[in-house]
């Protein structure tokens, strides 16, 4: 594959979100691309929940994980990132053998760095994360002037939180980006209606939807002044 | 596995025991026993219990059809303990009779009765009860040593039955009688029923199968289902009661049609007419057809007549059953001066102080209305008062449709289940649970009941499949667990937390998402759909059960609450509350149109509602039995298109998604779908060319199934109908009771399960079960079938009226409302705005 002319198509299907000067690219796929940090973020990818289930008697077709791993090579392959950043919830089960199907994907990128901010599904012991040199942050993860975490911070725990940091970040407070949540928002026509999930951004504070397969939604009510932009599938579009 | 293979160990199904039949000298010195025992307490049997017991005697199996409160469960309880007399069976232990009732409220009186024949008759026999409510202790109790006869119910006998000694439990069994057939013979319940049976009679020979039932329009049959093909049909019989009390029925009328309001179900504007009815009656059940509506009647009338608190209760399925319990005892002792019910107490105990029954909105069907008309006591042949309360001015037709459908005995029947792999991978897991099973052994049991007589070897595979590998060829790494197979080819499940599990996933036959209401410092008052519930918030303050509560706090699974002196705004809502118009009354709907239009007007409520209908005619027009009306008008909504088949709601629902895909391929269209009883609406933004599509074939029946289920997969309609299915295949396990947040990991909402199943495994049993029972049950696939050839050759009668009709109105007022839509979701996200705080 040329090395060149890298993620300009790709990007032509993102809609650029600014935040503190920096620029966020939204992918249709559950992905945000950060185009200074070359980094791209994804959040919730529940991998390992089928074998999960199946284990206890639960029977989910093992393939759903499949998917999550095929739209993840496909935008570690067109957007060629420096680094993946998950946010919490990658794998949703204590040790199973999934795990080495996204291992074979970690190995295959050796060239992307991997970053994970553990969730609270994310039991796996650190051993695992070691063994395919995985960066572990504890949240809230700071960068710049971000702040990147699992669960959705508070006003207070992040300010505390900052104040704990030994270099002050001249931005703060941070701007908060998380996972956890699964966002998705109702949208109202004159008699029609559609579940959506989507990307949310308020003043302080942004969520990502989730990236697994396996996932459901949770509904959130958006306030006047919020950010709002829902994946349709082949699409990301603003709603508000 | 191997087969055929000498086995050296007994197999855990063999049969038990043998019995040898009564002589008819034996049966006849049996009956006089009978009788003379009757003579003691005053009586002596009516023929049909005669006929019963005699029947019972001789080895027979059957139906008894008989109403409540006509002595039906001595017809079956007598020759139970007369046979165990004529073998000298009076006082050796272990069970000898199950008595299945589908409600625990019935336990306690058929205990009772059961009490008082055994001692009469001088038996040392005893009687237990085993129900969800059953304490464990009790339940022990029970195991060790089992009750002679057992009243339970199907869940309960399933459960028996996953218990590694149930040969032995089971082994001195010498009769089951299923009460109220009818009820649970359309449900999932049933099918229980039928499979239990088959295990029954898989581990005892001789086995009296006995169901009570009340009249249905397909009584023959039921049998044939209940006693499936393993008895002979000569040993099978039919015994009718025939003191089913006629009921005359009195409308109470709207003073003035033109104030009456053409629509909604509620029927408040008609309380002051309700009043004085029940005042002049000692004691007064009235029938609401959903729970919010009991709740509103019941506050009402506290409202308009204070002099009644105290004095009125209320009764609904969401009440805590111990607060149930009391208003039944308080019926029965006549405490109460009325009772505003639902459905939940439609069947139960005997209501014999009741004087006056009242039937607020239509009871849709003829034989639930009969049911209830039999609630109020009075003597056989004595004829009673039924008052019907109308809601809105077309549910006068309905009541003179109800009025003729009850002359010609127009009674519906009751639909048996067929092919649910739901119900059948529980039952195997539960034998699997219950000591293992061997396949070949269980297969011709399975397939000797009525569900499963078309199983076909492929289908018996995905299920073996199902269980023990997840339905999937095993991947190199799979670690799916649930039954294992031995090597002599033992069906069996090893892990006790699987076992555990699956005991407790059994009871949830009906999926719950309800949260329980209790008082914070403690008490239990009812239970809420989760989805009122999260509209609350500590502060807020609504009605239930007639109390005035304020909302403390709310927890995962509890909405907490105290009781408050300020007037609340709400009332809770369930789902699932509104009956669809029975097939035996649609008919008679549309003759009744048909009498208004040609001016023949025979009785009072059509008279009534004649101006309405004069205006119906003005602006659009009335059709006749071979007319279809289909009306046609734009305004600031968009453009309404209504059609009228007259086939009640479950069945428009179907057509209208049907009409809805057909349209849709002309242009990408967005469609909002509402229905009633009468008819159904499809709005959109955009005009159709209905002209065209009549042209192509719009109401054609090739292609149906086809065209459905795809109309089907592109709606929230499939979803719904797979929650029940993941729930009883063990599919979505709702956690241990108090332990939920342990198994946070485990959990997962079936939605999610039918999208993967959509996208990932088509093919799966249960995915198809959900469509198919969608078809069948849900959009009822043969009434819609013959509705659109009855449409094929009706006089179509297109109106384009300048506003919403008469019957347009109810219909468009309508809140719930489906949607169909094969736009782009780009296209209409573009349309649309995001929902902001509080919906």
């Amino acid at each position: 594959m040329p090395p060149t002319s890298k993620k300009s198509t790709t990007l032509n299907d993102c809609i650029p979100k600014i935040l503190h000067d920096q620029t966020f690219h939204l992918h249709p796929h559950a992905a945000i691309y950060w185009e200074e940090a070359d980094t791209l973020l994804v959040a919730d990818l529940h991998l390992g929940k089928a074998t999960h289930f199946r284990r206890h008697g639960l029977a989910v077709p093992t393939y759903v994980q499949d998917e999550t791993l095929e739209k993840l090579t496909g935008l570690l392959l067109d957007f060629k990132p420096d680094r993946l950043l998950m946010l919490g919830d990658l794998f949703h089960s204590d040790y199973n053998p999934e795990w080495e199907d996204f291992a074979e994907l970690v190995m295959a990128f050796s060239h992307v760095k991997f970053a994970l901010v553990p969730g609270n599904h994310d039991r796996l012991t650190y051993h695992q994360y070691e063994k395919y040199n995985i960066e572990v942050h504890e949240e809230p993860y700071f960068e710049g002037p971000f702040a990147f975490s699992h669960h959705p911070l508070e006003k207070d725990v992040l300010a505390e939180a900052e104040r704990s940091r030994v270099y002050l970040s001249k931005n703060s407070p941070s701007y908060n980006l998380a996972g956890h949540v699964h966002p998705a928002v109702m949208l109202q026509g004159r008699k029609d209606r559609l579940r959506l999930p989507c990307y949310y951004f308020g003043e302080q504070a942004g969520l990502l939807p989730a990236f697994g397969a396996f996932t459901g939604t949770y509904t959130i009510q958006p306030q006047k002044g919020d950010e709002v932009f829902v994946l349709t599938g082949d699409k990301v579009m603003q709603v508000g | 596995m191997p087969k055929g293979r000498s086995s050296n160990k007994p197999s855990v199904l063999a049969k038990v025991k043998t019995n040898k039949p009564l002589t008819p000298t034996e049966v006849d010195s049996l009956l006089a026993k009978g009788k003379s025992y009757f003579q003691t307490r005053g009586y002596s049997p009516f023929p049909f219990q005669e006929n019963t017991w005699r029947a019972y005697l001789e080895g027979k199996s059957g139906i008894v059809n008989a109403p409540t409160g006509s002595g039906k469960t001595f017809s079956l309880v007598i020759p139970i303990l007369l046979e165990a007399l004529g073998n000298g069976d009076v006082d050796r232990a272990g069970l000898r009779a199950i008595w299945i009732s589908p409600i625990r409220a019935l336990t306690k009186e058929i205990a009772k009765a059961a009490h008082e024949a055994i001692s009469g008759l001088g038996l040392a026999w005893e009687v237990g009860i085993r129900s969800g409510d059953t304490s464990s202790s009790e339940r022990a109790k029970q195991k060790r040593r089992p009750p002679h006869i057992l009243i339970t119910t199907p869940e309960s006998l399933h459960l028996l039955l996953a218990s590694k000694d149930h040969p032995k439990f089971f082994g001195k069994l010498r009769a089951v009688v299923v009460d109220e057939w009818h009820e649970l013979m359309g449900s999932k319940r049933g099918v229980q029923m039928e499979l239990g049976l088959s295990r029954l009679r898989g581990l005892v020979t001789d086995l009296h199968v006995w169901g009570i039932s009340a009249t249905i329009g397909n009584l023959v049959a039921a049998g044939k289902v209940l006693l499936a093909d393993t008895i002979p049909s000569d040993q099978q019989v039919l015994i009718r009661a025939n003191v089913d009390k006629y009921t005359g029925m009195q409308t109470i009328m709207p003073e003035e049609i033109e104030k009456f309001p053409w629509g909604g179900h509620m029927g408040i504007t008609m309380l002051s007419q309700v009043l004085p009815v029940v005042h002049s009656s000692g004691s007064t059940i009235l029938f609401t057809n959903t729970r919010n509506q009991c709740e509103v009647w019941y506050q009402k009338l506290l409202d308009i007549d204070d002099e009644l608190a105290g004095q009125i209760a209320m009764h609904h399925g969401s009440i805590d059953r111990e607060l149930r319990d009391w208003v039944e005892e308080a019926i029965h002792t006549e405490k109460l001066k009325a009772v505003v019910a639902t459905s939940s107490l439609d069947l139960g105990v005997d209501f014999r102080p009741v004087e006056t029954i009242v039937q607020i909105g239509s009871p849709k069907g003829v034989a639930r209305f009969l049911q209830r008309a039999g609630r109020s006591g009075h003597r056989p042949g004595e004829d009673s008062t039924i008052y019907f309360v109308p809601t809105h001015s077309l549910e006068l037709i309905e009541a003179s449709a109800l009025r003729t459908a009850i002359d010609r005995q127009a009674i519906e029947s009751v639909e048996p289940m067929r092919n649910c792999w739901d119900v059948l991978v529980q039952y195997l897991v539960t034998l699997a649970v219950g000591g293992g099973f061997k396949p070949e052994e269980v297969l011709p049991e399975i397939r000797a009941t009525h569900c499963y007589a078309d199983l076909t070897d492929a289908q018996w595979k995905w299920c073996l499949d199902f269980i023990t590998t997840g339905g999937e060829s095993l991947a190199a790494y799979d670690e799916y667990k649930k039954v294992t197979v031995k090597e002599d080819g033992l069906f069996v499940v090893e892990e006790r937390r699987i076992a555990m599990q699956h005991r407790m996933n059994m009871g949830t036959i009906v999926g719950s998402t309800s949260m329980m209401v209790k008082y914070a410092r403690g008490g239990r008052i009812g239970t809420v759909e989760e989805y009122f519930a999260t509209q609350l918030k500590p502060g807020d303050t609504f009605w239930f059960g007639g109390k005035s509560l304020e909302v403390v706090r709310i927890t995962a699974t509890e909405l907490q609450v105290k009781k408050t002196k300020k007037k609340p705004t709400r009332i809770p809502s369930w789902q699932g509350g509104r009956m669809s118009l029975s097939s035996s009354l649609s008919v008679l709907f549309r003759e009744k149109i048909d009498a208004l239009k040609r001016g023949e007007v025979l009785d009072e409520e059509l008279a009534k509602v004649k101006p309405l209908t004069d205006l119906q005619a003005e602006r659009s027009a009335l059709p006749s039995t071979n007319q279809f009306l289909i009306e046609y008008f734009e305004d600031k909504e968009g453009h309404h298109l209504l059609m009228y088949p007259f086939e009640g709601r479950t069945v428009h629902e179907g057509i209208a998604t049907l009409i809805a895909f057909r349209l849709s391929v002309y242009q990408p269209i967005t469609f909002t779908i509402a229905m009633n009883d009468y008819g159904f609406e499809l709005l959109s933004e955009t005009r159709v060319d209905l002209e065209t599509a009549i042209g192509d074939g719009l109401f054609e029946t090739a292609n149906l199934v086809e065209d459905i289920t795809q109309a089907i997969n592109t709606s929230e309609m499939g979803r719904r109908a797979f929650r029940q299915i993941a729930g009883v295949a063990g599919l979505v396990f709702q956690g241990y009771p108090g332990k939920r947040k342990k198994d946070r990991q485990l959990q997962s909402s079936s939605k999610l399960f039918y999208d993967v199943f959509m996208q990932y495994e088509p093919e799966n049993l249960l995915f198809r079960q959900a469509q198919d029972e969608l078809l069948h049950f849900q959009l009822q696939e043969e009434r819609l079938r013959e509705t659109l050839e009855r449409i094929q050759h009706q006089e179509i009668l297109w109106m384009t009226p300048d506003r919403a009709t008469p019957f347009a109105f109810p219909i468009m007022i309508d809140r719930i409302r489906g949607k169909f839509s094969t736009e782009r979701i780009e296209d209409r996200v573009a349309r649309m705005k995001l929902a902001l705080v509080a919906d």
